[in-house]
């Protein structure tokens, strides 16, 4: 058998070590220590960014509505994307190849196209009001665009393939029977999707929600685009402070919020999928 | 009674599950088609629907240097850090799945750590890491970045399909008198190439359409073209922009419809966010 020396992971080892590990580490630095230029003072620690942080109403307020955002982005992706899902198990083959590529597609559709998308839909002159105008639903174009609303829609689309793809993933693997059997023992359909596809789908609907949550917490390019400028969170924060200051020890501050919260978010899914037994792993 | 009732909550069920799913199905697909449309409008401004159909923006694409630069830019970063995930990630994937020796689990965790990672926590770090070397941005720190988060994909698709090629079929080349480069080269490599395929397809679209590191990273004259288009934007919303979008939009479908042709539809599934077989 080919290739089972580890001396091939070498170069990757490398690599990682170089520009994952060392950054990263450096990142974390230059939140307790103070930079002075391009380099670090180790001579003594200085938290005074995690105090200016937790201290600003400003960086506070900025956290709870990316995580305000976050949430509803999950919440969003999840109504829509169960119905489809269960569309998805419960069609033909046909369809059912027709409605993966709908699912796949806007992944390679690549996100500032979308997020541009959305402008046309939800601008000024755009789709939405065009349509309520014309109808006569409203006297007055609505504020779509630079709104959380906004934002909210159109990061709900952008991530949802990322938690249909889990759903459908975990229902594809049932058995079609158990439907048919439950439908045979006198279910209602309401029941059905009750009692048989939702527990069923409770590993997808687990594994989704967290991707979509740590995605979307820290995703930057929609609501950039979306928002605007005056929208903002905390990614969109970074990227405001390095075009005006480069103070380090915010940024880095800001940067461990994310990453603690993606990291939260990723071990508080991985306690309640071992706690309910509805590991990958066991499932295959 | 109480079966009527039953039965009203049941077709309620029915209904609002297939209204969900179908305005689902139609969102997801929405935006794109709404720039496509968009882009063939005749005014100055975007309108939707267009007033007036005319290739005014695809003539102005074609006009701006800045648009065109940027493109060959995110071609050549995409192109040159695919194959420098593909060549790590290829060999990273033996010892991953072949291998027996401690710790190849923590190895398979970190080969996936970079996904973690939110870009721009990433972007930063790098940023600052190059700042500390006295590195200045170019070129050539946009493409290490790019195989920093191409990387971990390729090894996830390598792994997959290495974990379905049989080791017998090896043995079989060595038995016959192959060497291992020959065998590596005529019976390795070809069992792996649809899994390759996905791997550098998905790499190639994950580092053309990064925004969130390329903007931090990237020199003064390595402007990618998401790049180009988030500042067209965050000024104004440039038809212009649509015109370029649907190239793009062109361009995924026909790389899209190469891999699948090379690697078949289900290859292409499984490399996204679907449940994955672990490596043994």
């Amino acid at each position: 058998m080919l290739g089972r020396s580890p001396a091939l992971a070498v170069p990757a080892l490398a690599f990682l070590t170089v520009f994952f590990v060392v950054p990263l580490a450096l990142l974390v630095a230059i939140g307790i220590f103070p930079v002075r230029g391009s380099t670090i003072v180790f001579d003594h620690a200085d938290l005074r960014p995690y105090f200016r942080y937790l201290t600003d109403p400003f960086y506070l307020w900025v956290t709870a509505r990316t995580f305000g955002m976050a949430a509803a982005v999950t919440l969003t992706c999840l109504l829509c994307g169960f119905p489809f899902a269960y569309l998805f198990t419960r069609a033909r083959r046909f369809w059912q190849a027709l409605l993966l590529s709908l699912v796949v597609s806007p992944i390679l559709t690549g996100t500032v196209v979308r997020s541009y998308g959305w402008l046309v839909i939800l601008g000024r002159r755009g789709l939405v009001n065009d349509a309520l105008l014309r109808w006569g639903i409203i006297h007055a174009p609505l504020h779509l665009l630079f709104t959380m609303q906004g934002v909210i829609i159109a990061l709900a689309q952008v991530m949802l393939p990322f938690m249909i793809l889990p759903i459908v993933g975990v229902l594809a693997r049932q058995s079609p029977y158990l439907h048919d059997a439950a439908f045979g023992l006198g279910a209602s359909r309401a029941q059905v999707v009750r009692h048989v596809v939702l527990p069923l789908s409770l590993p997808g609907i687990f594994a989704g929600s967290a991707l979509v949550f740590v995605l979307s917490f820290a995703s930057f390019t929609t609501p950039a685009l979306v928002g605007g400028g005056n929208f903002v969170i905390l990614p969109t924060l970074i990227y405001q402070q390095t075009q005006q200051s480069l103070d380090w020890g915010i940024l880095s501050a800001i940067s461990m919020v994310l990453l603690g919260t993606s990291l939260l978010v990723v071990w508080v899914y991985s306690a309640l999928a071992r706690g309910l037994g509805l590991r990958w792993a066991d499932r295959q | 009674m109480r079966r009527y009732w039953l039965r009203v909550g049941d077709a309620a069920t029915g209904v609002v599950l297939l209204v969900i799913g179908i305005a689902t199905g139609v969102a997801l697909l929405l935006p794109t088609l709404v720039v496509i449309i968009a882009s063939f409008t005749n005014t100055a401004y975007l309108s939707f629907p267009p007033e007036g159909i005319s290739l005014r923006w695809y003539r102005a694409l074609l006009l701006s240097p800045e648009i065109l630069r940027a493109g060959r830019v995110s071609l050549s970063v995409a192109g040159v850090a695919t194959m420098g995930s593909l060549a790590m990630g290829l060999a990273t994937a033996f010892p991953l799945v072949r291998g027996s020796f401690r710790g190849r689990d923590a190895l398979l965790a970190f080969t996936l750590a970079p996904l973690m990672l939110p870009s721009v926590v990433l972007g930063i770090a790098l940023l600052f890491f190059f700042g500390f070397l006295g590195i200045r941005l170019s070129f050539v720190t946009l493409v290490l970045s790019h195989i920093l988060i191409t990387f971990p994909y390729v090894t996830r698709t390598c792994t997959a399909a290495l974990f379905h090629a049989d080791p017998a079929l090896e043995e079989a080349g060595v038995g016959l008198g192959a060497s291992r480069w020959q065998t590596l080269c005529h019976v390795t490599l070809p069992l792996l190439l649809p899994g390759l395929t996905v791997g550098a397809g998905f790499a190639f679209i994950e580092s053309f359409d990064n925004l969130a590191l390329s903007i931090f990273v990237a020199g003064q004259r390595q402007e990618t073209l998401p790049m180009r288009l988030f500042q067209l934007l965050i000024t104004d919303i440039d038809p212009v922009v649509a015109a370029v979008a649907t190239v793009l939009v062109a361009g995924s479908f026909l790389l899209l419809f190469l891999v699948t042709r090379l690697a078949g539809f289900r290859q292409l599934v499984s490399a996204f966010g679907g449940p994955q077989k672990p490596a043994r």
